[in-house]
């Protein structure tokens, strides 16, 4: 049931005190990285002014733009002839970013996605594939060094090809994949094509994340696929895959609190919000080597669930990701996030789960209209059609407080990208 | 594994009804599927509203054209119609909507074509069970689905 007993089932006393201990450590450590030397130079802090988990406050918060203005190697607390990996950013919007990892950085991290991949019940018997893009993005190699770690037989497809993907998960029956939850409809859609039910394969595992999705969405992948599906959570900065995963109970993601130190808080005021309410993940890295974090605010939106977990494990569990900070819409001075909409979209079984959010200007006037497919035909009548148009933007309202125009549009005619699906389109005017 | 079940009885037929875009060349796509499966399209009629319609279309071979879009990822609706044949007689089609006036049943749309010297109406009402009723009473001579085959 644990892939790792002890620190799988620490109390909470023992997780703040091996915390208390790995952080001691990090803090001096964080003394080899040019960049926290000055950042504790500069706010007058000694690495012994933090005494309990609770003076962490008084360290500041790290941000991407410190991770970008130190590019390439500026973070780094070991000499880089110590590291044996660099992982990049895409660097679309301004410097990339890179995280630099020693072999025991890896190890630790192949460790923690072994850890959650039996967490969901594989073994080494399950045949593993990964739909991931490899190279820089994390989700490639995390996974396949976890899932050797593991001692599965794993086979790295990479991203793309879906009639490849399609054939290896028949040909060599594949039991457990990895797939963004808007790609692992795509597989369904392109299996029906081919006539192939997926039911029929071996396939009973899907581990999904990268991606925003809904409680609704995962069920309709889980009933389209014939599996169980288990929502991950990661990031580059932390490594990749394998930060928190969710268990077999399905609810909510157990964060490794032996490797991170969890805060939630407010992004404007960055104080910590009460317990169980949303706000930004803030992660301290405590078991890394090459490129320790400390307070990296994550831009995710999430909260953490009250209350014990069935499953035996007190590490705390983050509610699934509300978006990222950054993807917040304004419109009309309301704070907007598509898995909102995506939320409300899922109820109606005659909708595919493809959708975009378009905002633009009309007349000086900013509005927002959502296309969304149309998956059955449920029926011949106009009136009907109208009623499911009208509900659909009712209950978009009542969620967002701003009211949507609603376009159903055909099967197929929304932009479905392999990689993450672009759900915003925004063409308002300034 | 789609699976098309439909109850018939032999005073229906079944019309396809398909969701479109208001959108150039949306027509054309759905009559190319209809040619590849070399079926014939005896009647049409497309409805425009302004952002999306619904092309609805008689063909002999129903299942097999509903089949076929569905699987090009067309939303498409098996609708059960009544193809009621009428007398090539001024005041005929007066006459028999006014039995249905008579009985309380609405018509939610209708469109007619000519066969063979005759009138046909391609009705769907608010009732199916009282139409059935209304054509039985007043032994009004419908089109099944076997007839439309003669088409093919």
């Amino acid at each position: 049931m644990y892939l790792h007993a002890a620190l799988e089932t620490l109390s909470r006393n023992g997780i703040e005190k091996l915390q208390m201990e790995r952080l001691r450590k990090t803090l001096n450590h964080c003394q080899n990285s040019p960049f926290y030397r000055n950042r504790f130079e500069e706010y007058k802090l000694s690495p012994e002014d933090i005494k309990t988990l609770d003076d962490l406050k008084r360290i500041p918060f790290t941000t991407k733009t410190d991770l970008r203005n130190n590019y390439p190697f500026g973070m780094a607390a070991v000499p880089l002839d110590k590291t044996v990996r660099l992982h990049s950013s895409s660097g679309t919007t301004g410097n990339p970013t890179v995280v630099l990892h020693t072999q025991q950085d890896l190890d630790q991290w192949a460790e923690a996605v072994a850890r959650c991949l039996y967490m969901v019940g594989l073994r080494k018997s399950d045949i593993f594939q990964n739909s991931s893009g490899y190279g820089m993005f994390t989700g490639g190699l995390g996974f396949q060094y976890g899932a050797e770690r593991l001692g599965m037989l794993t086979v790295p497809a990479a991203a793309g090809n879906t009639l490849r993907q399609i054939k290896f998960i028949t040909d060599f029956g594949t039991t457990a994949l990895h797939a963004i939850p808007s790609y692992a409809s795509r597989l369904y859609e392109v299996m029906l094509q081919q006539g192939i039910d997926p039911r029929d394969t071996k396939l009973r595992t899907l581990l999904i994340g990268a991606e925003p999705h809904s409680e609704a969405q995962r069920k309709r992948i889980e009933e389209m696929l014939g599996v169980k599906a288990y929502n991950s959570f990661g990031m580059s900065e932390m490594c990749g895959p394998g930060v928190a995963f969710e268990c077999p109970e399905q609810n909510g993601m157990h964060i490794w609190e032996d490797y991170y130190i969890v805060e939630i808080i407010n992004p404007d005021t960055l104080e910590p919000v009460a317990d169980g309410e949303i706000g930004e993940l803030v992660l301290t890295t405590i078991n890394r080597e090459a490129m320790p974090l400390l307070r990296y605010r994550t831009r995710d939106l999430t909260r953490i669930l009250p209350g014990a977990c069935p499953c035996g494990r007190n590490h705390v569990r983050l509610d699934r990701m509300k978006g990222r900070s950054d993807d917040m819409i304004i419109l009309k001075g309301v704070n907007i996030f598509p898995i909102q909409v995506e939320t409300i979209l899922m109820k109606f079984e005659e909708l595919s789960s493809n959708y975009l959010i378009v905002l633009s200007t009309n007349n000086n006037n900013d509005e927002m209209s959502v296309e969304v497919e149309l998956e059955e035909l449920f029926t011949d009548d106009y009136s009907k059609l109208q009623w499911l148009t009208k509900e659909i933007t009712r209950q978009l309202k009542d969620e967002l407080l701003v009211t949507p125009k609603l376009k159903l549009v055909k099967k197929g005619s929304l932009p479905k990208s392999e990689g993450k699906a672009v759900r915003v389109n925004d063409m308002r005017n300034h | 594994m789609i699976c098309v079940t439909i109850n018939s009885n032999t005073m229906s037929i079944h019309q396809i009804s398909i969701f479109i875009e208001n959108k150039l060349g949306s027509l054309n796509e759905i009559l190319d599927i209809i040619k590849s499966e070399k079926l014939q399209i005896i009647a049409s009629t497309v409805s425009d509203t302004v952002e999306y319609g619904i092309y609805r279309l008689i063909t002999p071979e129903p299942r097999k054209a509903y089949l076929a879009l569905k699987s090009r990822g067309l939303a498409v609706n098996l609708t059960e119609v009544f193809a009621i044949s009428l007398a090539n007689t001024v005041g005929t089609a007066a006459e028999t909507i006014s039995y249905f006036t008579l009985a309380g049943i609405n018509i939610e749309y209708m469109y007619s074509f000519y066969l063979d010297n005759r009138g046909i109406l391609i009705m769907r009402t608010s009732d199916t069970t009282k139409t059935l009723e209304v054509i039985t009473a007043h032994k009004l001579n419908c089109l099944n689905e076997e007839e439309l085959l003669q088409f093919n």
